[in-house]
């Protein structure tokens, strides 16, 4: 039985290699954008082979191993294109991938509880929304280093963020109800870190109607969101050091 | 009286409240996490105990680890109370400008997930202020009547449907249980009916739900092989509330999302009235 972290541990060597290339003199940049597929690839067939080998239930503490294939699918267009935040979105996408890599959380065995379509949508919606704030986030970076000369289009991002992340907080509701009999279940820690989320984002869509709070302020505002969701989220479901098992990675075949 | 009504009224109807208050939820929901993180079992009996009996019990021998909750509920009054007052003085200046003219109704779809937010904590707070829970959990088996504290309802297992896992894809649960579906019988006077209840899947009766906590046996090579489940009952008194609020609030938003790109409108709520209203 070949490794699960191996097309994971692909991903995240391609990612850093497309973001070492895309900062190397012309024409190397070039190079970064067959990287960036394969490491997408590689990192989709490691979502996949997740969830093959718990479905019906639900992979545990997955999300960041999933969310740099989110971020990547999403903002592939500023890669394929050589857009200006291809550089910052390489970068941020070997970081995920490594600090995943190489702190994962313990293997824990799904429980048959999350054997509803509920918890399936909890969990893939909210890793999209997490996608979603840290796309908006780097888009306001973006939009501030050009001093506000581009379109605002992180704002979009934030709104279909907090549209995916409702989804994924009343899927959550109806799960947790239809389980325990209780729409929030107290004892689980991860979910008031869900709920500040989402109410920093409640907060940051009525920003615009404060007086002074222009769209730089927004973007700053943006920024400062997508670092959450990274401490928020991402941070939380991560484990202790733990160097990728090479013997498991040997069993493939391509290595 | 009438004066500093006055001078509270615009503050308390205001954006900037809005404003705080989400900042502050946000920073008390991550003291939280720190809190929960560390004592969870001093969070768990609020699940069934309800707000109040857990209030005067854990959260009295524990008022420090627990302080976080109270503010949130506080904070949550204070954004409730905003809301209203806010989205109602909108709705009615929205109404006033727009009573005779199209377009009405796009404009209120910000103020649709607004009320249904109002709803939600309202189902919330009624579900948890009086949870009405009759028994921590009920064991029914075979061939044996148990009566649900407090009621007059007997309730007992009659038949078990197990699946066990047979594979190579989890290998982890060979032999184990992978579905199940129990068939109870319940008795209230001269009423006798069967309900089946199974993972995530509940079953209502006399209005109390039953909830499935556990079942035996969870493997084949079980020592004990007698089946057995373990029963939440209780009667949540929020339920209709909080999930109308779901509804409606999913209904806004997706109005909301088809406006703004869809339609093309800006996301902002209509005109801009600094302060004055959501």
């Amino acid at each position: 039985m070949p490794s699960l972290h191996a097309p994971f541990a692909m991903a995240a060597i391609l990612y850093t290699m497309a973001w070492c290339t895309s900062m190397m003199p012309s024409p190397a940049p070039a190079a970064s954008i067959p990287l960036f597929v394969l490491a997408i690839l590689a990192n989709l067939l490691s979502d996949a082979a997740r969830y093959y080998h718990s479905w019906p239930f639900l992979p545990m503490y997955q999300m960041p191993f999933f969310l740099p294939s989110l971020v990547g699918i999403l903002l592939s267009g500023s890669v394929l294109y050589q857009g200006k935040e291809s550089r910052w979105l390489l970068g941020l996408l070997a970081l995920l991938s490594l600090g995943a890599l190489f702190f994962p959380k313990d293997f824990y065995l799904p429980f048959w509880k999350s054997r509803t379509i509920f918890s399936h949508i909890f969990f893939l919606t909210g890793v999209m929304a997490d996608a979603c704030f840290i796309i908006s986030g780097l888009l306001a970076l973006s939009y501030l280093k050009d001093r506000g000369t581009t379109r605002p289009i992180f704002n979009h991002w934030a709104i279909w963020g907090f549209a995916l992340d409702t989804l994924s907080i009343f899927s959550g509701e109806i799960w947790s109800y239809l389980g325990w009999g209780s729409p929030v279940v107290w004892d689980d820690p991860l979910i008031t870190l869900s709920m500040s989320t989402w109410f920093y984002y409640g907060c940051y869509l009525h920003l615009d109607l404060l007086r002074g709070w222009g769209m730089r302020r927004r973007a700053l505002a943006a920024v400062l969101g997508a670092g959450l969701v990274v401490l928020f989220q991402w941070y939380p479901n991560l484990g202790p050091f733990s160097p990728p098992d090479i013997n498991g990675l040997m069993r493939w075949p391509w290595l | 009286m009438a004066v500093t009504l006055e001078r509270i009224w615009p503050v308390l109807k205001g954006v900037p409240l809005a404003v705080l208050t989400m900042s502050l939820v946000t920073v008390d929901l991550a003291a939280g996490y720190l809190c929960l993180r560390e004592n969870e079992d001093l969070f768990n009996p609020l699940n069934h105990l309800g707000l109040i009996r857990w209030g005067f019990t854990y959260a009295a021998i524990h008022p420090w680890k627990t302080l976080w909750l109270f503010l949130l509920f506080v904070l949550l009054f204070i954004l409730a109370v905003n809301t209203l007052t806010c989205t109602t003085s909108k709705v009615l200046f929205l109404y006033r400008i727009y009573r005779n003219r199209a377009g009405l109704i796009s404009k209120l779809f910000v103020h649709i997930m607004h009320y249904a937010l109002l709803v939600i904590l309202f189902g919330l707070l009624a579900s948890y202020t009086f949870p009405g829970r009759y028994a921590s959990s009920v064991i029914a088996v075979k061939g044996e009547s148990t009566r649900i504290p407090g009621t007059d309802i007997y309730l007992e297992l009659v038949s078990s449907d197990i699946d066990y896992y047979r594979g190579n894809r989890l290998k982890y649960l060979n032999g184990r249980t992978i579905s199940v579906h129990f068939t109870i019988g319940l008795k209230s006077g001269e009423t006798t009916v069967a309900r089946a209840i199974g993972i995530n899947s509940p079953f209502f009766f006399n209005g109390l739900g039953f909830y499935l906590e556990d079942f035996g046996p969870k493997s084949r090579s079980s020592m004990n092989d007698t089946p057995y489940v373990r029963l939440l009952v209780k009667r949540d008194r929020g339920t209709i509330l909080y999930f109308s609020g779901t509804l409606l609030f999913t209904i806004g938003l997706a109005l909301y999302l088809f406006r703004v790109f869809i339609k093309g409108s800006k996301p902002s709520r209509g005109p801009r009235n600094h302060g004055e209203g959501k």
